[in-house]
């Protein structure tokens, strides 16, 4: 046995799983128990575990996985036991208990001097200079840890055990996470930190945009405010204005007052002045504008009367002196005589004058005849003859007669002449009309002259009483019409009076109604005299009030800006607060980004170091280890650069994968024994050994076995069966044959 | 002469952006500040408050809003009979662009920028002060004034450094506020007050902020509030903050579990409640693959609102063993120890080759890595 090899003295388990107040007292060299299935093997190794580094698994569920629920019995509720162990440095005694539900006590005593000699939960890393893990997968072969199937598995197992020294630790795993973790950062397509930066060139955009904004926000504050002012100086010059404007109305009003009180006097006067007007009436009572009119009309009728009056009777003067013309120019105008009549008479005169000749021509001719054919008459013919002689005689008389008669026919009217009468006669028609005419026009006028009289006299009697119901006095026709004036002129001076004093009152009456006289006056009482006249005020309000309104106009444009900008604000500290969050992050990640590409980095490292020194080593360990396992068949375990696990038969070099199971359990097992003593240079753990040669043939078992028999290490093999017993025993190879039924009953 | 009562505060920084808090807790954040500024204000005025000084950095002149300025305006309108003296600091300097030139504040708001007195002859004080007109201020803003009048309690308002004579950002000494002759200066700039102070026969203060914006803020933070008197002050400190920021350190040395790592936090942090935002710095040594998240802490008023877990736990990996390890762990655990023992290796690089560290061992023991989920904001 190596001077270095730590030897398990004794094993004392009070209670740990099944087995309690069990004794077991191995040597040094191979240690083989045998037991069936389920008689407390497996925990016997999990025992001296649990002894060097206590419970693991506590914080696993499954029974299977979580020792401490495996191993402390229900009925104790804790586990407990010591194992006394031999070291170059000394004999020590490690005790350990574990009680529920997390109370742990470690006590290491040397044995020689009784004496406590280190603290710690773990003794394991103090004799064996490995920690729990290294010591689990390196010295401690467990059922579990033989791999039963899966070619890929073993492979990858002894992959990691050439590679890592460590079977449970892939490099190529490690590199996998590591990578996956770092492109989880650091991928252009999905990593977090291109995100992360594109988010806070984003943030940073943003933010510069938000504090311009917020300064414009600030500035358009100010310019409000400027303008704000501006306002209100403007406005009090608008006051100021305003005010002088207001004093002219006041002062208007003021004057408005004062006039109020002069139109008051102003109608008292043109009442009193009506009164007197009126008194000029009878009974006070002023004619209306239509009486006097009538009045008025009706003079005129009366003047128009007497003037046709004397029109009529100036015609009818007309006609009298034309009349006595025609007498004068004829003396038939006076004979008052038919034109007819006469007409008749001078043409009886002279017709009969013309019958009588023709008569008494004819009567002398046929008296002619008659004589002269007398002879023819016969006897009668004197008679004949001499009638008619006197007939005609006769009317030749009556013709003579008649003719004196025409001739003196005109002298019984005063016409001297036949010719004149004759003429006389001829005009006497139209002139008989004439006089007709104007005797009917002069006996017309003159009757219209009387009816108009009587008119005009019962006109002006009319007129006389009118006017002496409203006007004292007499009154006769001569001035009637001055009356008429006058009545007129007074009416109508009272009626202007009285409209003038109706105008002046209802005006009155209506600023009275519509204006607050104590109002008014409380208003102007402080009016004082204006110093300029209200359009020059005017114009200057109008002018101030447009300047006043364009900075109103100006301020709302202002507020809109304002309003724009801040509604474009986002608030700074905000995206600040976001822009360094996401800083802070980039931050964070970047620095686990390099850590992990050191990691990466540092790990490659670490693994060339390995390929190169550790990896070299382990194979060749392994190798030598193998061929004896393999009886001289296999002589080397490689891996390649690629982590191809190989291993080499006299004449050819082929893949793990092509190895049996037996054969791939031993090259497991081999590279565990070189494991141990890769790993373990200062001290030399038991190798403990659980079940693990089931798939070898009794000839790889064999050589496996003979290989432990030769290792310094001491060694337990906990097996079911008795083959490796009997293999030992039958080589004659010094065992501590241990009967777990026959085992010593610890003495407390 | 009679006494003069004041209020003293600064550095409220106003629309803060709260940049380390997620952007719905910064929000709320900024308004809590906001309640905080107007419950000092109205606290002021109840207590007769006559003379209000802000020493510097009101509001952040690079997020300030309007609103929360017309907000500060009403509260300022509140308080007719109280007298405002701001000295715009090295975060809200009196600038062109500046909401103390673009702005019209309330007509009892004195802004100083000058070096400059202002007489206030009813109350017997003249109050000095200046403010700053660009980031920096490399002259001592407590030196530089018209004399003093003896007859009067002089009070300076200033923001300035006193942790430094090389600060860019107004530097003040003990020997300049000594020799000032100032009954009372009221600072600002430094976030932490450490009470009322004296040197000589001059009183002076750090108000410290109103409310704590990052855990470099820590515990409660107020206002100084009280009497100045020519021969003394009688002024207090007064709480504002809605919430504080703590930081505390925990070593989860030994212990095994997620759940027990939680369990002793919790019980560790049972002091700080919901007005905290707390920050756990994880030491110590701890069984791989444990994480501790802020929400397995919960929600409600015994808990704080805010947790933020800094992990700088260590894998609970026997290094020493590791060391010897010459498995693939122990060679890669030898590869960046390597690193982290050269001479130029700087502490960031330091931290990144402790982070590969914990990833690279997470990953050859075939754990989750992920400890970073996918963020947004």
């Amino acid at each position: 046995m190596n001077s270095k090899s730590i030897i398990i003295d004794r094993i004392e388990i009070s209670a740990f799983g099944a087995l309690k107040e069990v004794l077991i007292e191995p040597k040094s060299g191979l240690n083989v128990i045998v037991a069936p299935n389920e008689s407390g093997k497996s925990t016997i190794a999990a025992f001296i575990k649990f002894i060097f580094y206590g419970f693991s698994g506590i914080r696993l569920q499954t029974i299977a996985d979580n020792e401490k629920k495996k191993y402390i019995p229900w009925d104790l509720q804790h586990a407990a036991g010591a194992i006394i162990i031999k070291t170059p440095k000394g004999r020590y005694r490690v005790e350990r208990s574990f009680s529920l539900p997390a109370k742990e006590n470690v006590l290491i005593l040397d044995t020689t001097t009784g004496k406590q000699v280190f603290n710690g939960i773990c003794p394991g890393n103090q004799f064996f200079g490995v920690g729990e893990e290294v010591f689990a997968k390196s010295t401690f072969f467990r059922q579990l840890f033989v791999p039963q199937s899966g070619d890929d598995e073993l492979a990858e197992q002894l992959q990691n055990l050439i590679f890592s020294a460590d079977e449970q630790t892939s490099l190529s795993k490690a590199m996998k996470r590591l990578k996956d973790a770092r492109n989880s950062l650091t991928s252009r397509t999905n990593g977090q930190l291109p995100k992360l930066r594109k988010q806070y060139d984003e943030l940073v955009l943003e933010f510069t945009e938000a504090e311009k904004q917020n300064s414009m926000v600030f500035i358009a504050q100010k310019q409000l405010k400027k303008v704000q002012q501006d306002i209100a100086e403007k406005q009090r010059e608008v006051d100021i204005i305003v005010a002088e404007r207001e004093n002219i109305d006041k002062y208007e009003t003021k004057l408005k007052l004062v006039n109020f009180e002069e139109q008051d006097k102003l109608i008292d006067k043109a009442l009193n002045e009506y009164n007197t007007a009126k008194n000029n009436f009878v009974g006070g009572v002023i004619p209306d504008r239509e009486f006097i009119q009538q009045l008025i009309n009706d003079n005129l009728k009366l003047n128009g009367e007497t003037q046709a009056i004397k029109e009529q009777e100036q015609y009818m003067q007309d006609n009298i002196d034309k009349y006595n013309i025609l007498c004068d120019e004829s003396p038939l105008a006076e004979a008052d005589v038919e034109s007819a009549e006469l007409s008749d008479k001078y043409s009886g005169v002279k017709t009969r004058q013309i019958i009588f000749f023709i008569i008494a021509a004819v009567l002398g001719i046929a008296s002619g005849i008659a004589y002269y054919f007398h002879t023819l008459i016969g006897d009668y013919a004197p008679i004949i003859v001499y009638s008619l002689m006197g007939l005609s005689g006769s009317f030749g008389i009556l013709f003579i007669v008649s003719f004196f008669m025409w001739l003196n026919f005109g002298k019984k009217y005063g016409i001297m002449g036949i010719g004149e009468t004759k003429n006389m006669v001829a005009e006497y028609p139209m002139l008989e009309v004439r006089i007709k005419t104007l005797n009917s026009d002069i006996n017309d006028a003159k009757k219209r002259i009387d009816e108009r009289k009587e008119k005009c006299n019962e006109l002006v009697q009319s007129i006389i009483i009118r006017i002496s119901q409203h006007m004292q006095g007499e009154f006769e026709q001569t001035n009637i019409t001055t009356g008429i004036e006058k009545l007129d002129s007074l009416s109508a001076d009272a009626r202007t009076k009285l409209a003038l004093y109706e105008s002046k009152r209802k005006t009155q009456e209506i600023i009275h109604a519509n204006a607050d006289i104590e109002k008014l006056t409380e208003y102007s009482k402080d009016a004082v005299l204006p110093k300029r006249n209200v359009d020059e005020v005017d114009r200057e309000v109008h002018f101030h009030k447009a300047a006043l309104n364009a900075l109103i106009a100006k301020e709302r444009e202002n507020e809109q800006i304002l309003i724009t900008h801040t509604a474009r604000a986002k608030n700074p500290a905000e995206l600040a607060g976001k822009r360094d969050s996401v800083a802070k992050i980039i931050n964070d990640l970047d620095k686990k980004a390099t850590a992990l590409d050191t990691a990466i980095e540092l790990l490659d490292t670490a693994s060339n170091f390995m390929r190169s020194t550790i990896s070299p080593k382990l194979t060749q360990y392994a190798s030598e280890y193998f061929d004896n396992a393999s009886c001289g068949r296999y002589r080397l375990l490689e891996v390649d650069n690629k982590l191809n696990l190989s291993y080499s038969a006299r004449a050819y070099t082929k893949s793990a994968d092509f190895m049996s199971a037996g054969t791939r359990d031993s090259a497991y097992l081999c590279l565990r024994l070189a494991l141990i003593k890769v790993l373990y240079r200062d001290a030399i753990p038991p190798v403990i050994l659980d079940d693990v040669f089931g798939r070898l043939d009794h000839d790889r078992l064999a050589a496996m076995l003979d290989i432990l028999a030769s290792v310094d290490s001491q060694v337990f093999i906990f097996s079911c069966v008795n083959r490796e017993r009997d293999y030992l025993l039958g080589k004659g190879v010094e065992l501590n044959d241990i009967n777990l039924g026959n085992v010593k009953i610890l003495s407390i | 002469m009679n006494a003069v009562k004041i209020f003293h505060c600064a550095d409220i920084h106003l629309d803060s952006p709260f940049s380390l808090l997620a952007p719905s807790h910064a929000y709320k954040r900024r308004l809590e500040l906001q309640n905080a500024m107007l419950s000092a204000m109205n606290y002021a005025k109840e207590g007769k408050t006559q003379l209000f000084f802000i020493a510097g950095d009101l509001f952040d002149a690079e997020y300030i809003t309007k609103e929360t300025i017309e907000l500060l305006f009403d509260e300022i309108k509140k308080a007719p009979d109280c007298r405002f003296f701001i000295t715009p600091g090295n975060h809200d300097p009196y600038t062109d662009v500046s909401p103390y030139t673009l702005l019209e504040w309330p007509e009892n708001v004195h802004i100083f920028k000058e070096k400059e007195r202002v007489e206030i002859d009813e109350l017997g004080v003249d109050v000095y002060g200046v403010g700053f007109t660009s980031a920096t201020m490399t002259d001592s803003p407590i030196k530089g004034y018209p004399k003093l009048r003896e007859n009067r309690i002089n009070i300076l308002v200033c923001h300035g450094d006193l942790t430094s004579p090389l600060s860019q950002s107004g530097p003040v000494s003990k020997a300049d506020i000594e020799a000032s002759g100032f009954d009372y200066i009221a600072l600002g700039h430094i976030h932490a007050s450490d009470g009322i102070l004296s040197i000589g026969k001059t009183y002076y203060a750090y108000s410290g902020c109103i409310e704590g914006r990052d855990f470099g803020e820590t515990g409660y933070k107020g206002a100084i509030f009280g009497d100045i008197r020519k021969d003394g002050v009688t002024l207090k400190g007064i709480r504002f903050s809605r919430r504080r920021y703590e930081v505390i350190s925990l070593s989860l040395d030994g212990l095994g579990t997620t759940k027990e790592c939680v369990d002793y936090i919790r019980q560790r942090i049972k002091e700080y409640r919901d007005d905290t935002a707390l920050r756990i710095i994880l030491e110590g040594s701890v069984p791989e693959g444990i994480i501790i998240n802020p929400t397995q802490f919960g929600e409600g008023p015994l808990v704080p609102y805010f947790i933020e877990i800094i992990d700088n736990t260590v894998p609970n990996v026997d290094f020493t063993d590791l060391e010897r390890e010459n498995t693939l762990r122990g060679v890669f655990y030898r590869t960046v120890c390597d690193y982290l023992e050269q001479e130029d290796t700087t502490p960031d690089k330091k931290e990144i080759l402790l982070q590969a560290m914990k990833y690279g061992l997470c990953a050859l023991a075939d754990r989750n890595i992920l400890d970073f989920d996918e963020r947004q904001v």
